[in-house]
């Protein structure tokens, strides 16, 4: 019920946003979502994908050593680009071995746009992660998310190179 | 009243909505003239007085001190009274009228009774709120640390809030003043934290699962407006601060909101949403939950804070940085109020609906300036080292 009322919601959004914009922004959506479920998440899992029960940061302990790839993204773009998937398949293998253990998916961004803005933004990227995960078979429960939007950047450099670097998600696996 | 121009220079001066490196002529003229002279100032607390009302006033925007022959003239005597004790009486005289004042207190507050009365100076004699007596909470990053401080409107009395050597961010002043709520990652994940400056204490207000962040309170005190991403995406909340209730006012699985900011009369939230692809404003009632989008000019437009006199400052997207913008809530008329090399970004409207604090980044440095809708330069708020940012001026 909620959630129908929802997308009525959305779709009255949409419709002022289209009756009232201007040419430049009508139809045009530089986040644009393909046809896999993990693009347009989490618009095809919704609700679903709640986070509940306790945090990690405070009921659990890091494993420090174990370490993976950081999952690169586009600017100002959630989605997780095919050529990064290999590296959450790599962590959602790990998960599928080692059942005991949990991971936090960090989101990170680069040093352009508000500050508050990529607080979100970094969000949306860990729960795309994370949405990704829930599709390759890890149980919602076993992962949670922090964003750190633009404050903790990896590399200090202000040019696209460090940015690159900088638009992430990075995993710590937590027992 | 000799001043009989002035009034009428202000406001024209006022509609032409000046911007920072937009000069504007005849600035000292148009002031009213103020002449501190006649006050005895006793030992350092008696000067420390009246050098915090000689800043304050030239400050306000609306007083100009002068040496000799002023429009107003304030007489009196400053200084301690007893061992612990400060006390400052007199009378302030212009041709308009004339009123007694006498401010007492503790001899470490001197500065506060100067804030005290310039601001029943400026509402005296102009009929307007000042704002000298307000605060300014902000975030400060210093030595690669990340806390949480304060200081008065002019940027004395600064001092740190939270020493959790963790990342503090977002500070947004309750009405009262007498608390704050900010994004602290003090306990690994970013929650949002409610500290009672009256009691010295901290309480997690949010740590739900994923984002809590942004939290601000309605001019009632009653609630607070946060970004939580709960329900697997970053979402607008209302939370009954007395109840705990939480209302879930957006529906955006592909976007992300973010920045709530209350209208004065509570009824309605501005917010960032990146529904169209690009972050720009939306305002939304806090009853009737219709999204309606307010900004459509430049690509993105960002930060907003309602004021008290109903205009909405904001970042805007102009080339590659930010420059400020004030948009008409109701027509969504946008007018940019900031130009120049430096980027101006994070704006926060003084209480006196005039002066705006933002962070002005040059070079990769960040400060806090406070600017003047009406014309003056723009001072920055003070001029220790570190990075400077997300300033919020109280609205008391």
């Amino acid at each position: 019920m909620m959630k129908h009322y929802g997308s009525w919601l959305v779709i009255m959004c949409a419709t002022v946003v289209l009756t009232s914009g201007c040419a430049g922004f009508r139809g045009r959506r530089s986040k644009a979502v393909g046809d896999q479920p993990w693009d347009v998440y989490p618009e095809a899992v919704g609700d679903d994908l709640i986070m509940g029960g306790a945090r990690f940061e405070e009921s659990r302990e890091p494993l420090r050593d174990v370490r993976f790839e950081n999952v690169l993204f586009g600017f100002d773009s959630f989605q997780v680009p095919a050529a990064e998937r290999p590296k959450v398949e790599e962590v959602a293998r790990y998960l599928q071995g080692n059942p005991d253990l949990v991971v936090v998916v960090e989101g990170h961004c680069d040093e352009r746009g508000s500050r508050e803005y990529n607080l979100s933004l970094g969000e949306q990227r860990a729960l795309a992660v994370r949405a990704y995960l829930i599709n390759l078979g890890i149980s919602p429960d076993r992962i949670q998310t922090v964003s750190y939007g633009k404050e903790r950047p990896i590399d200090p450099g202000h040019n696209e190179a460090a940015w690159r670097l900088n638009r992430r998600s990075e995993f710590v696996i937590y027992r | 009243m000799r001043n009989a121009g002035w009034m009428i220079g202000l406001l024209l001066i006022g509609q032409m909505a000046a911007g920072v490196d937009v000069t504007i002529e005849k600035q000292a003229e148009g002031k009213v003239s103020v002449n501190l002279a006649d006050i005895r100032a006793q030992g350092e607390p008696g000067a420390l007085f009246v050098q915090t009302l000689q800043g304050n006033l030239n400050r306000s925007g609306w007083f100009h001190v002068v040496a000799a022959g002023a429009g107003v003239s304030v007489s009196g005597t400053a200084g301690r009274d007893g061992s612990d004790r400060f006390r400052a009486s007199g009378e302030v005289a212009w041709s308009g009228g004339r009123f007694r004042w006498d401010h007492s207190g503790d001899i470490g507050d001197v500065r506060r009774q100067a804030h005290l009365l310039a601001d029943e100076m400026v509402r005296r004699v102009l009929g307007r709120r000042g704002m000298a007596a307000s605060r300014i909470a902000m975030v400060g990053r210093v030595n690669g640390v990340t806390e949480i401080y304060i200081s008065d409107a002019d940027g004395g009395s600064m001092f740190r809030l939270t020493q959790d050597g963790t990342l503090s961010l977002t500070p947004k002043w309750e009405p009262t003043g007498k608390g704050l709520f900010y994004t602290g990652y003090l306990r690994g994940y970013p929650g949002v934290y409610h500290i009672d400056l009256e009691r010295n204490r901290r309480r997690l207000v949010a740590g739900y699962p994923g984002l809590n962040t942004g939290a601000v309170v309605s001019p009632d005190g009653q609630h607070i407006a946060l970004v939580l991403s709960r329900t697997g995406n970053p979402e607008l909340y209302v939370k009954n601060l007395a109840t705990e209730r939480l209302v879930r006012l957006t529906y955006t699985p592909h976007a992300v909101e973010a920045s709530p900011s209350w209208s004065p009369d509570g009824r309605q939230i501005v917010y960032v949403s990146d529904s169209t692809g690009m972050p720009q404003l939306y305002v939304i009632g806090v009853d009737r939950r219709e999204p309606r989008r307010l900004t459509f000019r430049n690509r993105e437009n960002v930060s907003p804070n309602w004021g008290p006199d109903g205009r909405i400052v904001h970042a805007t997207r102009v080339g590659a940085g930010y420059q400020l913008a004030i948009t008409d809530s109701s027509t969504g008329e946008m007018t940019q109020i900031t130009d120049g090399p430096a980027t101006h970004e994070e704006p926060t409207w003084a209480p006196n609906a005039r002066h705006i604090a933002c962070v002005q980044v040059e070079n990769y440095r960040s400060r806090i300036v406070i600017l003047d809708t009406m014309g003056d330069p723009p001072i920055p708020l003070h001029t220790l080292s570190g990075d400077w940012m997300t300033p919020n001026w109280s609205v008391w």
